[in-house]
């Protein structure tokens, strides 16, 4: 018998398993060379990690889209700061991500607005705040900071915050709060459990997530300039997607969701342009893929309800 | 009789993936009866109205109205044969007005060149409760406004207002206090002198047998027979829902109160917009229970302890800790729970497993650190969910993945009061524990409260079933428009008169 989360993850390795005979196929075996796939690796990192902080929003059933323009922000005063103290980097980087994850989830828990707008006010005028700090200069990354573009490095510092990350989600009261609460905010309640203050903290944890990924972001391209982490929300929403995490959150978020997602997305736009898409054509397939995917995510839980037997299907209301 | 006169189901069958919801069922509604169905959670009931009202389409089968073929293919299209259906579950939206509710999908007959008359639609709205005498009840009103109560009576007009020639009734009194029950079955023999015939479902035995002419008993998806309802007892009734004998009473059988131990719970003075003045002491091993008619306050009350209800004034302590209570955690932290009235949208995580909605409510206690990173060890959490599993006896395959939203209604009442019993509290507020859950679970439920009552837990037991009251309670707390007027004790005899007496 198939249940929920065998059939999310199924879907995952089918997608996988099409995506790489597809392009191994149309990129006449180019896909699957060592360099190929490390670099695959290596281009997946940054989103992981911000997907990472995502996860507990995405589990509540929230969005944050404030991904880029964190990494962004967190990324330039991390490399500002570590010219001085370069052991302060990680500090300032997180530090920065923390206060944009308080603010949005101050907005959204104690004013209730719905965290997609909010996110998307901060997403705007953040970025306005940034372009006109960074304007036409490209602000360079110190040594220091270019050395931890080492996989060697990188894949450590990721295994490290998925364990801890992992861990929250799976082995605490607060990562079984915030995946109650996208299951049934108002059962929350009535359980006396303190909603308002772990959706805050859930924000926070993205922020301070983010802020990580800023790190990485700026390590791997050198510098930043005024565009640095534009569209990095989306890519991260969408490993997180593509990787079976439920749309609407709740129980079936599981950190290996991600881990598959994160990769698999970036395997998707460096297939389509070593089979010579052109760059628009990449972000159309893109665009089309998200939309099959959470269709079939939605239909899945969909079928999952027609199983259901009888009272519960019953009584689903009609119009009489 | 001729087929005319006939509406006939024959050999109807619906199967939901692995399970046979409706096997072969087949019965015969003279036109103008009120036919009863009765049934276990799970038997086939409400399957059977849905099909019966276009929501679900049969596997296999025949029906015939009137002698005519019938076989709708949606709810709107039954409407249009004379079939409407009140369902179980709120089928209201809130953000709409009562006329809207009531019009809603058949606001055409008010539109003229793609404009709608709101007016003339809240003037036909007003005209149609007023028909049904509920006059009280605004057209012009958001339906979130109204209580829980006049949006199940809206929902009932909604389904009179295509003028059905078969209605279908399905746990439709379960949402209904006392005195608003009475104005329900007003209005169903106002139907039945339009000619209406009348399908019912309810758990309710004795408002089965008051209210029917006839009583089909399905089983397992099954019909186990149909009888006529004055030459059946309650007793016999049960046994053909049940398929065995059931023990006597439902309830306890001593007539002695239990005096209880220590003070646990002391309320003084608790007054809001809907409460005025409540004072009470809940002692250890007692079961409280509190009645009173719809607009009484005892959800209210329940609601204002937990502290979920604004504005509040008086005090809650717990007198074990010494502590005040004024939000839901301090409830919590100071041994005390609620389970909510509405089960399915306060109390449980449908589409969550059973493991997990018995997890979330113990998480911190679990933890190795009793902080929200604590560690919770998987082997705590298994025990917990055997212990609880076991203890109520849920019936699920696999308790780690099987959804709460996909067991039967009593078992999904036994998950809601298991979280909360696995933790060995000092005082617990139920209201209604015992909604839309069958005799069978009924009774279970009942066994297991006593069974808690003896290790030292306190119940506070809202109820609208005075029966469950008199059956269950060492205490009576009757609430008047939001005011304690008199407590019964157990010893001194609870009667229904003496207790509707001081309620009305």
């Amino acid at each position: 018998m198939l249940r929920k989360i065998d059939k999310s993850l199924l879907m995952s390795v089918v997608i996988l398993v099409l995506v790489l005979v597809v392009f191994q196929i149309t990129t006449k075996g180019n896909l699957l060379t060592k360099r190929n796939l490390l670099n695959i690796i290596n281009q997946s990192l940054t989103t992981a990690i911000a997907g990472l902080g995502l996860i507990f929003v995405a589990a509540m059933g929230g969005t944050n889209i404030t991904a880029g323009v964190v990494a962004a922000t967190a990324g330039v005063i991390a490399v500002t700061v570590a010219r001085t103290a370069f052991a302060l980097t990680f500090p300032a980087a997180m530090a920065v991500g923390l206060l944009f994850g308080l603010f949005l989830g101050f907005v959204n828990a104690v004013f209730k607005v719905p965290s997609f707008m909010a996110s998307l006010a901060i997403l705007i005028a953040g970025r306005a705040a940034f372009v006109w700090y960074v304007s036409s200069r490209i602000i360079f990354a110190p040594m220091d900071i270019l050395a931890l573009n080492k996989l060697e490095y990188k894949i450590p510092i990721l295994a490290l915050l998925t364990i801890l990350i992992g861990y929250i989600l799976e082995y605490t009261p607060f990562g079984n709060y915030v995946k109650a609460i996208g299951e049934n905010e108002n059962a929350v309640k009535f359980m006396g459990i303190n909603v308002r203050r772990y959706k805050i903290w859930a924000y926070a944890l993205s922020g301070i997530m983010f802020g990580i990924a800023g790190i990485f972001l700026i390590a791997r391209s050198g510098g930043a300039s005024h565009t640095m982490g534009t569209g990095m929300e989306m890519q991260v929403m969408m490993a997180l997607f593509i990787g079976g995490v439920p749309v609407q959150g709740g129980t079936g978020t599981r950190i290996f969701k991600l881990l598959f997602g994160a990769p698999l997305i970036v395997l998707l736009e460096n297939g389509l342009v070593l089979s010579g898409t052109s760059g628009p054509m990449t972000q159309l397939v893109k665009g089309l893929a998200l939309l099959a995917i959470v269709y079939l995510s939605v239909r899945l839980n969909k079928v999952e309800r027609l199983r259901e037997p009888k009272e519960q299907l019953a009584s689903s209301p009609g119009l009489s | 009789m001729t087929d005319s006169n006939l509406f006939v189901v024959k050999n109807v069958s619906k199967r939901f993936g692995a399970t046979l919801a409706n096997n072969n069922v087949s019965l015969t509604i003279k036109k103008g009866e009120i036919r009863g169905l009765a049934g276990e959670n799970g038997s086939g009931k409400s399957t059977l109205c849905s099909i019966i009202c276009g929501i679900h389409q049969k596997d296999e089968g025949s029906m015939h109205k009137w002698g005519q073929p019938y076989a709708p293919t949606s709810p709107i299209d039954a409407n249009s044969k004379g079939v409407a259906m009140v369902v179980q579950e709120l089928g209201i939206i809130e953000t709409l007005s009562v006329a809207e509710n009531i019009f809603l999908g058949k606001t055409a007959q008010f539109t003229k060149r793609g404009l709608l008359s709101v007016e003339q639609m809240n003037k036909a709205a007003a005209q149609e409760l007023k028909k049904w005498g509920l006059d009280d009840i605004d057209a012009h009103t958001k339906a979130g406004q109204l209580s829980i109560e006049q949006r199940k009576l809206v929902e009932l007009v909604r389904a009179l207002s295509v003028n059905p020639e078969v209605l279908i009734l399905d746990e439709i009194s379960q949402a209904l206090s006392h005195d608003k029950r009475e104005l329900l079955y007003r209005l169903i023999d106002k139907c039945t002198d339009l000619g209406m015939t009348i399908i019912v479902v309810t758990h309710d035995i004795h408002e089965m047998l008051e209210l029917t002419d006839s009583i089909t008993v399905l089983r397992d998806g099954s019909v186990v027979g149909t009888v006529e309802s004055k030459d059946l007892t309650e007793s016999e009734l049960k046994r053909m829902m049940v398929g065995r004998e059931l023990s006597e009473s439902l309830y306890r059988n001593d007539e002695q109160e239990n005096q209880g131990g220590e003070v646990v719970l002391s309320v003084s003075q608790l007054s809001d917009a809907k409460l005025r003045d409540i004072s009470f002491e809940l002692r250890r091993g007692e079961i409280l229970a509190v009645c009173g008619l719809s607009d009484g306050g005892t959800h209210e009350l329940g609601e204002a302890i937990f502290g979920i209800r604004e504005n509040r004034t008086g005090s809650v302590v717990a007198n074990v800790s010494g502590k005040q209570l004024n939000k839901p955690i301090d409830v919590i932290k100071n041994r005390g729970a609620y389970v909510p009235k509405d089960r399915d949208d306060h109390g449980l995580m449908l589409n969550a497993s059973v493991r997990d909605n018995l997890l979330v409510p113990s998480a911190r206690r679990l933890a190795a650190l009793k902080n929200a990173f604590g560690f919770i060890a998987p082997k705590r959490v298994r025990a917990l969910t055997k212990e609880a599993v076991d203890t109520m006896s849920i019936k699920t395959h696999d308790a780690n993945i099987q959804k709460v939203g996909s067991l039967s209604g009593g078992n999904k009442q036994k998950v809601s009061l298991a979280k909360w019993l696995v933790q060995n509290l000092d005082f617990l507020i139920l209201d209604c524990p015992t909604r839309g859950v069958d005799v069978g679970v009924k009774g279970y439920i009942y066994e297991k409260m006593l069974e808690a009552t003896k290790e030292g837990l306190a119940i506070l037991m809202i109820t609208e079933e005075l029966a469950e009251a008199i059956g269950m309670a060492d205490r009576i707390l009757v609430l008047k428009d939001g005011a304690a007027v008199r407590t019964f004790t157990r010893s001194e005899g609870f009667t229904e008169e003496k207790i509707v007496e001081v309620m009305m």
